[in-house]
């Protein structure tokens, strides 16, 4: 009964049918692995028990008193690594040291200190990383706390590595995530929800957050003009009311996102970047008067960006001159020097079009999330370099009249691979949630990259999508996403193919560290799958 | 030994006699010179005595006079016979929280603003309310503290703190709210953290040498607004938020700012001996999150001694992150559950093996305290904590961290008499007390 809700739910191409077959013992999982992968594990993954020589951090003590000693060396030996940016190795060796991979490959020499951790039969990979993140690692109101100095309060003060979520997400394999700062004022509709109003706009200069109000309570300190009148009956004064008018539209806010890791228990190295993405409101830049306002930002900065050159230029030459003052936020000044990329959903071919158009105009790194009719305009994103998010299981009906240019397509991921774009493939719902449908939070993230392959990626370009291209997305493919010499030790070791459904994190390790195993954390179910 | 043959009966009234006396001038009116003998009782001495079985304690004048297995008594003292009873220091309670009752604005998440003379109530708290500076003993509301029940619990001693940012007190209390007194005004610093950004600046800031024309706890971009609106900074010790009119003390204030050498307020100078490492710093946190974000603000400042209140859960998370030097741990007598399990643990116990120098937090559950006030105790025993570092974890052990060592905390000659009567072992549930004695005075009786 059971397989043939599978079967039905599926829809088993017949190109996969046939292997299906002759793998009578795994009815399912070929249609999600990769051939080569499948090719690796020939005998049923998960076999045995978990071997006790993997706990090798059991309890918090043991993790702690490991990074005191940070000359330690880890040697994980006997493993399948993948590494993903380079090529698989059978039955290798990590070395791990300062929470760094220090070597990997064949044939290496494991120093007599080291201490082992045995994979054999096992499936290394390096920890997945989830580009869309929330509430995992820090309280639901991180960055919105007020500081003495006036701004948001900043994620690495709130950050909570004791968050059982971060138990859940690396017990799927999620080493890194992408966390968006949600601080107030953002976007367009940046008045406040929770507030009447905003005193600020109402009585310029009357900031209710600022410190000195609570020690300086004397009038002349802070002078809102003359009141003009007195009501009538309760002779109270009648101050200024906000204009009937609209207000001209405020600077589009990017809201800015920081990447964590899911180092479990452990506070250093758990915050990496500050802002490595911007994140705009779908819609922030439709209609005209938005796109004005933001090539007005976007000159803005680049004029500050020459001003300021300038003005370092005259202070090296000995002259005093007052620096320009800073028209729009790091953050879109950083997009400007192209050290971040804007991310904007966007589905409709006329809304990629759009914001391909404006990326190419204003000359930033474009993410586009969504991309559901990507399939109809691969050439052109390709040709602007622009790359995508995607959650393959997401689905939207064509529109009438438009059936062959419009609406989702299963094999999107096959086209953005054939057309070479980049694509980083994200859940359903950004969060850890227990309450919504099951399989379409942040736990299913490998699976949703096991979608891609369904529709037509390789597996290697699958896996590609939840570890090198998101980490690339945040620029830090120097540190995540792949097993390289010199990069964070940040590995999986899985008792199966990566995007297998059935595969379990046996442990993983963060920062070189291990944070997460299997029989001792308890998030995912312990038993010996062999049996059945 | 002509004492031990002393007729029982005339002990007994002599006994009553006292006790009556002493309701009657409530206590404090008793002749200081009144000698007390307790005999034949186990006394846990906290000291270098250890346990004495079958021992005597003589009080007079307040103090410990002598202790020890053989004990002349005097024949004028009053003598209580302690056979199978046990004596121990009187309990000090490290961390009693009182409420001060002031700012009622701040407290409900609303604010009272007063502009050109007219008044605005404003939603959302100021950020500079949680971080003004409280003396406890500046603004201690006698009637406001629960003084008898700590004390029929044995609580002989206790350290008043209040919540956030604090200088904490430390009192004795009386069964009479009148002659309830503080006995050290200048106590420790207490900051209660979180992991936010604005609660992590605090420690920061204050950790920082100050600078100086900025005084502490003024964020510097707020004293660079206010120099550039020509405003005098405030005194330190002036509660923020005061209402219109209370124009902040000039004179002094700003004259230090304005010299070239300014001293320090007295604020400053409780950092700079936390910042040294010759105060403690109490740290209340919630989460184990901010012990982490805690230790990190310390990473900067090695000296730093602190005073950890912490639930037990937490403080088991980061258990091996602490440094064993400079740490010192509040922990409620209680049993745990281990973090994301049902297992439950002893933290004081496992703290004791890691030999982390750890305090209970006693006395604060009122209720619970007097009808079985070693119940917690005795629990934590029953599970694997030593007997010694159970009593020492209410008696001498809080004493250090508070730096009082020298006068109270264990049962040596010269020291307060503050002593607990139990009718059997203080580690048994049902065992109750029988007296009570603060500087030698019966107190409280059973």
């Amino acid at each position: 009964m059971r397989t043939k809700f599978w079967s039905l739910a599926f829809q088993i191409p017949g190109s996969v049918r046939s292997r299906i077959v002759r793998y009578t013992a795994m009815p399912l999982v070929a249609t999600m692995l990769l051939q080569s992968l499948s090719a690796q594990q020939p005998a049923t993954p998960g076999t045995g028990a978990p071997k006790p020589e993997e706990k090798s951090t059991p309890a918090e003590k043991p993790k702690t008193e490991e990074a005191k000693k940070p000359s330690e060396v880890i040697a994980i030996v006997g493993g399948d690594i993948i590494t993903v940016t380079r090529e698989t190795i059978r039955k290798g060796t990590i070395l791990v040291e300062n929470g760094k991979i220090k070597n990997v490959g064949k044939d290496i020499e494991i120093p007599s200190d080291a201490k082992k951790i045995d994979a054999s039969g096992r499936v290394i990979t390096p920890g997945f990383v989830c580009i869309n993140m929330s509430g995992v690692g820090t309280s639901s109101s991180a960055g919105f706390g007020p500081s003495p100095s006036g701004g948001p309060g900043k994620l690495a003060d709130e950050l909570n590595p004791f968050d059982r979520k971060i138990q859940v997400s690396l017990a799927i394999g999620i080493t890194s995530g992408c966390v968006q700062i949600r601080s107030g004022g953002g976007g367009r509709f940046g008045r406040a929800e929770n507030e009447g109003f905003d005193f600020t706009e109402r009585f310029p200069e009357f900031d209710p957050d600022d410190a000195t109000l609570a020690y300086f309570d004397a009038p002349e300190e802070r002078d809102y003009g003359v009141i003009q009148r007195l009501c009538a009956c309760c002779n109270l004064p009648i101050l200024p009311t906000e204009p009937i008018t609209s207000p001209p539209p405020s600077p589009i806010l990017p809201q800015k996102s920081s990447v964590v890791k899911m180092s479990y228990g452990v506070l250093k190295g758990m915050f990496v970047k500050d802002s490595a993405f911007l994140e705009l409101t779908p819609g922030a830049l439709t209609g005209a008067s938005n796109q004005a306002a933001w090539r007005d930002q976007i000159g803005k900065a680049k004029k500050y960006l020459k001003d300021q050159a300038a003005h370092e230029q005259a202070t090296k030459e000995g002259k005093r001159e007052q620096p320009p003052r800073k028209p729009v936020s790091d953050e879109i000044l950083s997009l400007v020097k192209r050290e971040v990329a804007l991310r904007i959903t966007a589905n409709r071919v006329s809304e990629i079009r759009d914001q391909l158009d404006l990326a190419k105009e204003l000359s930033y790194r474009l993410v586009i999330a969504g991309g559901l009719e990507a399939w109809v305009i691969p050439k052109e994103i390709a040709a602007a370099g622009a790359s995508l998010t995607i959650t393959p299981r997401n689905r939207r009906e064509a529109r009438f009249g438009e059936e062959e240019t419009s609406g989702s397509w299963i094999e999107l991921p096959r086209v953005l691979e054939q057309s070479g774009i980049p694509f980083a493939v994200e859940t359903l719902e950004d969060a850890v949630s227990a309450v919504g449908l099951a399989g379409r939070d942040l736990t299913s993230l490998p699976l949703e990259a096991a979608f891609a392959v369904r529709g037509g990626a390789s597996e290697s370009r699958a896996l590609a999508a939840i570890t090198i291209v998101p980490a690339t997305m945040l620029g830090l493919q120097d540190r995540i996403g792949s097993i390289e010499v010199g990069k964070d030790a940040d590995l999986l070791i899985l008792n199966g193919p990566p995007l297998d459904y059935r595969t379990y994190v046996e442990s993983a390790m963060v920062n070189g560290k291990v944070v997460f195993t299997r029989p001792e954390d308890k998030v995912l179910p312990v038993y010996d799958r062999a049996q059945n | 030994m002509k004492q031990v043959t002393q007729n029982r009966f005339l002990r007994i009234a002599q006994q009553t006699f006292t006790v009556a006396v002493c309701s009657a001038l409530s206590f404090s009116a008793l002749p200081a010179q009144d000698v007390v003998a307790i005999r034949n009782a186990t006394i846990r001495t906290q000291g270098k005595d250890g346990v004495i079985a079958n021992g005597t304690v003589l009080i007079r004048n307040g103090k410990i006079a002598e202790v020890g297995p053989k004990v002349d008594i005097p024949i004028v003292a009053q003598v209580i016979d302690g056979k199978g009873k046990t004596v121990t220091p009187g309990f000090v309670s490290i961390f009693y929280p009182v409420s001060t009752q002031r700012d009622s604005s701040g407290g409900d998440g609303s604010r009272v603003v007063t502009v050109q003379g007219r008044t605005f109530v404003i939603p959302g708290r100021s950020p500079a309310a949680s971080t003004s500076f409280v003396k406890v003993a500046d603004i201690l509301n006698r009637d406001s503290v629960e003084w008898k029940g700590p004390l029929r619990a044995g609580v002989t001693t206790m350290n008043l703190v209040t919540a956030g940012y604090s200088q904490a007190a430390v009192a004795s209390p009386s069964e009479d709210k009148q002659t309830s007194k503080v006995i050290e005004p200048n106590g420790r610093v207490v900051v209660t953290v979180t992991n936010s950004t604005q609660s992590l600046d605090l420690l920061r800031n204050n950790l920082k040498a100050p600078s100086r024309s900025v005084p502490s706890g003024i964020p510097p971009n707020m004293a660079a607004m206010m120099a550039a609106r020509g405003m005098r900074p405030p005194g330190s010790g002036t509660p923020p938020g005061t209402p219109t009119g209370a124009t902040p003390p000039t004179g002094a204030t700003s004259e230090q700012a304005n010299a070239s050498t300014p001293e320090l307020t007295p604020e400053q100078k409780l950092w700079s001996e936390v910042r040294e490492g010759n105060s403690p710093l109490f740290v209340v946190v919630n989460n184990s999150a901010t012990i982490l974000h805690v230790l990190q603000v310390f990473q900067e400042h090695p000296k730093v001694k602190a005073i950890w209140v912490v639930n037990g859960a937490d403080a088991y998370q980061s258990l091996a992150e602490f440094p064993k030097e400079t740490t010192r741990l509040v922990l409620p007598p209680a049993i745990d559950f281990v973090p994301n399990s049902r297992d439950k643990m002893n933290v004081p116990a496992i703290a004791a093996e890691r030999k982390l120098p750890f305090v209970l937090s006693f006395g604060t559950r009122t209720e619970e305290s007097q009808l079985a006030p070693t119940f917690a105790l005795a629990m934590l025993v029953k599970t694997g904590l030593s007997e010694d570092s159970a009593m020492k974890s209410v008696t001498l052990g809080p004493a250090e961290f508070l730096g009082l060592e020298k006068t109270i905390g264990s049962i040596e000659v010269g020291k307060v008499a503050n002593l607990i009567l139990f009718d059997g072992s203080p580690f048994e549930a049902t065992t109750a007390i029988n007296n009570v004695f603060l500087e030698g005075r019966p107190v409280y009786e059973d």
